[in-house]
């Protein structure tokens, strides 16, 4: 065979990260991605110190808040988009070519999980700044 | 107009890493990338490796990651990019044979594995057929969009869950199971099941669109995977809650008389 010792190019988590010229919900999957990951890693930290209330600095607090209300927003559209209701129907692939997944009722789900998402946050930062000052 | 390419090169028979070769060439407003790298290949560099065919989006053998970006090099006009440094690797997500040649055996044995035919429980009635299966347009819309798929493989490129997990059926074999398991004349589902819905199959997506955005051909693998969930979640709810599986609804069987019932040997 040809390919003996042929390199893999497999990108590995630089999969996750090349967004340059693909479509926002690249973007969203990896903010989706990394916010998951650290939901995941707060969560052990906080079963080997469950005493962390005392220790959480606020900015670490508004973080966890901020990063947990995108997951939250996204991972309901992703629930809607991943069973199809949000998709788009089968249409006839003719030139020039249209995505339904790239426009129409998915798009706006993006467009309304980000504007939900300053909305509460906003409210999440306003409510501890004033709970604290 | 004068273009620089800056294109990847790597013979494993010889080289111990990738490098890079840089060619100037004079292109004009219809070349495409292809008919640039031809150009190279017949007045610069002989040894430049490329795989191509039908020149026109058809047959699927050109795809490479063009200034970052997965697409068919004969379906890419060089000045469209509006660059003149145009970068050209060849797929990710796929062993190198040489330079921007990849070798797709491992996604064909994928595809193998989901049955990409459509198969019916009543082997008399393939052994001898009695007439035609007549289908109704949104019959055929139903899958059509997903049938028009060439197998370039740009999606599998782009698609980060191919990039982390080498196990994952991609989307071209998914999207292809859906075009086989929509179609009003296959009874296959259940068969592929135990494929499509493991590890490695149609969970693994989690809707990042990287395959939507760079599909040549309007397939829109990013839509037929969610409706395969879908289709997976309707099956099991209605196996566990009522005991049974969805009837499919049957395509109308038109006899044709004329139609050998014997099948020549
Ligand atoms: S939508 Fe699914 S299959 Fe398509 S690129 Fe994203 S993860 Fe891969
Ligand atoms: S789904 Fe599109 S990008 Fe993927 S292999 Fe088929 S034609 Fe190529
Ligand atoms: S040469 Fe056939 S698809 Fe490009």
């Amino acid at each position: 065979m040809s390919n003996v010792g042929a390199r893999k190019s497999r990108g590995r988590v630089t999969g996750w990260l090349k967004i340059r010229g693909y479509s926002i919900e690249k973007v969203m999957y990896l903010v989706q991605r990394i916010s998951g990951l650290m939901i995941v890693g707060f969560l052990l930290w906080h079963l080997l110190d469950t005493n962390q209330a005392y220790l959480l600095i606020t900015e670490l607090q508004i973080l966890f808040g901020v990063i947990i209300i995108f997951h939250a927003l996204n991972g309901v559209r992703l629930v809607l988009a991943e069973y199809g209701f949000i998709v788009g129907k089968p249409i006839r692939a003719v030139y020039p070519y249209k995505f339904t997944t790239l426009r129409g009722l998915q798009r706006l789900s993006v467009a309304l999980v980000i504007v939900v998402f300053i909305i509460l946050t906003a409210i999440w930062i306003l409510n501890i700044v004033g709970v604290i000052g | 107009m004068k273009v620089t390419f800056k294109i990847f090169r790597f013979n494993p028979a010889v080289d111990s890493s990738p490098r890079w070769s840089v060619y100037e060439v004079e292109v004009d407003k219809s070349a495409t990338i292809l008919d640039a790298l031809l150009k190279i290949k017949e007045n610069i560099d002989p040894t430049l490796t490329l795989r191509y065919s039908c020149r026109q989006a058809v047959c699927g053998s050109c795809g490479m990651v063009i200034n970052g970006k997965e697409r068919l090099a004969c379906f890419t006009r060089v000045l469209e990019l509006n660059s003149n440094m145009i970068t050209i690797e060849p797929l990710k997500n796929f062993p190198v044979i040489k330079d921007l040649v990849t070798d797709f055996t491992e996604l064909f044995v994928k595809e193998k594995t989901i049955k990409p035919y459509i198969i019916r429980r009543d082997l008399e009635e393939m052994m001898k057929p009695v007439g035609m299966y007549l289908q109704k347009e949104e019959e055929t819309l139903s899958y059509l969009q997903f049938a028009e798929c060439i197998e370039c493989g740009l999606c599998v490129s782009a698609c980060p869950t191919v990039s982390i997990d080498r196990l994952f059926l991609t989307p071209m074999v998914l999207n292809k199971a859906y075009r086989f398991s929509i179609d009003p004349r296959d009874e296959g589902f259940e068969e592929r099941l135990s494929i499509i819905d493991s590890e490695h199959g149609c969970w693994r997506c989690h809707f990042a669109l990287a395959c939507s955005n760079v599909c040549p051909k309007g397939i829109d693998p990013g839509k037929s995977i969610q409706y395969l969930k879908n289709m997976i979640t309707s099956h099991s709810l209605l196996e566990l809650f009522l005991g049974r599986t969805k009837k499919k609804k049957k395509t109308e069987l038109l006899e044709r008389p004329h139609i050998s019932s014997e099948p020549e040997i």
